[in-house]
């Protein structure tokens, strides 16, 4: 792409587009005349690292990065897919790591964290199937194929969604919560399928890659791009369990009395 | 529309496929982030 590379540029747009909004946020803050500033939540920080992280990172994407030997520029692809799988993984093994210790504790934030980890990474495996599928079509020539690492994929994806529907269809908090884990560490299974898939089998795809099997001018902007998107996973985390929080809350209120709920 | 393998085996233009696969992250990040803030409206987190 015929743009001057990051290191050439005065401001990074990353850096550009965090001042932009830090001076929104002032400037709102301002015209609301709010004197008192109350500290935001936390995980704001990690959703504005992460932006400008992201941003700068496809950026280096698209104008930084080499062109890879044999795929050319289309193996930029790799920036957006590769962090979306991992971050897939990362959120369902917490999926299943939330599910084990509310069974054993028994924590009500445990399974607000389960049912969050599994939205949030059936988003990112959503994009990592659709960002795969793209990868493919100039690839492979095909937009999907029965491969045992894509079908696996998108097993461990239902197999998530299948816990999230479950999750709504049961009203009792207690047997939600409950067949919640117990479904989310049958659907983690798939997960290992998933890994080793490209090992188990003879698969188009290929294996996973190590910091030896990648330039090292590919390797950094591998990095930000995976760091941008684990940012943007915990700030989707956080903002999700904070209404499942809510919920669960909300449900363990005591009733109105008859006279105010009449 | 599709990219062209040359004799060498590389793969040569396709920036379509790169525009779509950039542009589709920007579209669940923020469609995502749109659905959060819609439902911590209706009664979530202040």
């Amino acid at each position: 792409m015929d743009l001057p590379r990051i290191s050439e540029l005065l401001l990074t747009p990353g850096q550009v587009v965090g001042t932009l909004l830090l001076l929104l946020i002032v400037l709102n803050n301002l015209r609301s005349g709010r004197v008192a500033w109350h500290l935001p939540a936390w995980e704001h920080a990690f959703g504005y690292v992460g932006l400008c992280l992201l941003i700068d990172g496809q950026y280096m994407g698209l104008v930084d990065a080499p062109a890879e030997r044999m795929m050319g520029d289309v193996g930029r692809i790799l920036y957006v897919h590769v962090p979306s799988a991992w971050m897939t993984m990362v959120c369902f093994l917490f999926s299943f790591l939330f599910a084990l210790d509310y069974l054993m504790r028994g924590k009500r934030l445990s399974d607000v964290l389960v049912e969050a980890t599994a939205e949030v990474g059936v988003v990112l495996c959503g994009l990592l199937l659709a960002t795969g599928s793209i990868f493919a079509r100039p690839t492979w020539g095909t937009w999907w194929t029965w491969d045992p690492r894509l079908t696996s994929s998108a097993v461990m994806m239902l197999a998530f969604v299948g816990v999230l529907l479950l999750r709504a269809a049961l009203d009792d908090p207690d047997r939600r919560a409950m067949w919640t884990s117990v479904s989310a560490i049958l659907a983690a299974t798939s997960m290992a399928i998933t890994y080793f898939s490209v090992q188990l089998w003879r698969s188009i795809h290929q294996m996973q890659s190590n910091t030896q099997s990648i330039a090292p001018d590919m390797v950094l902007i591998l990095r930000m791009n995976a760091f941008a998107l684990l940012f943007l996973t915990i700030w989707f985390v956080a903002r999700r369990a904070r209404i499942g929080w809510a919920q669960a809350v909300a449900e363990q209120a005591p009733p109105l009395p008859p006279e105010v709920s009449a | 529309m599709s990219p062209e393998q040359v004799g060498s085996g590389v793969i040569e233009g396709g920036w379509n496929y790169v525009a779509l696969a950039y542009g589709m992250s920007w579209t669940v990040f923020i469609g995502y982030t749109v659905s959060l803030w819609w439902r911590g409206q209706r009664g979530g987190p202040s």
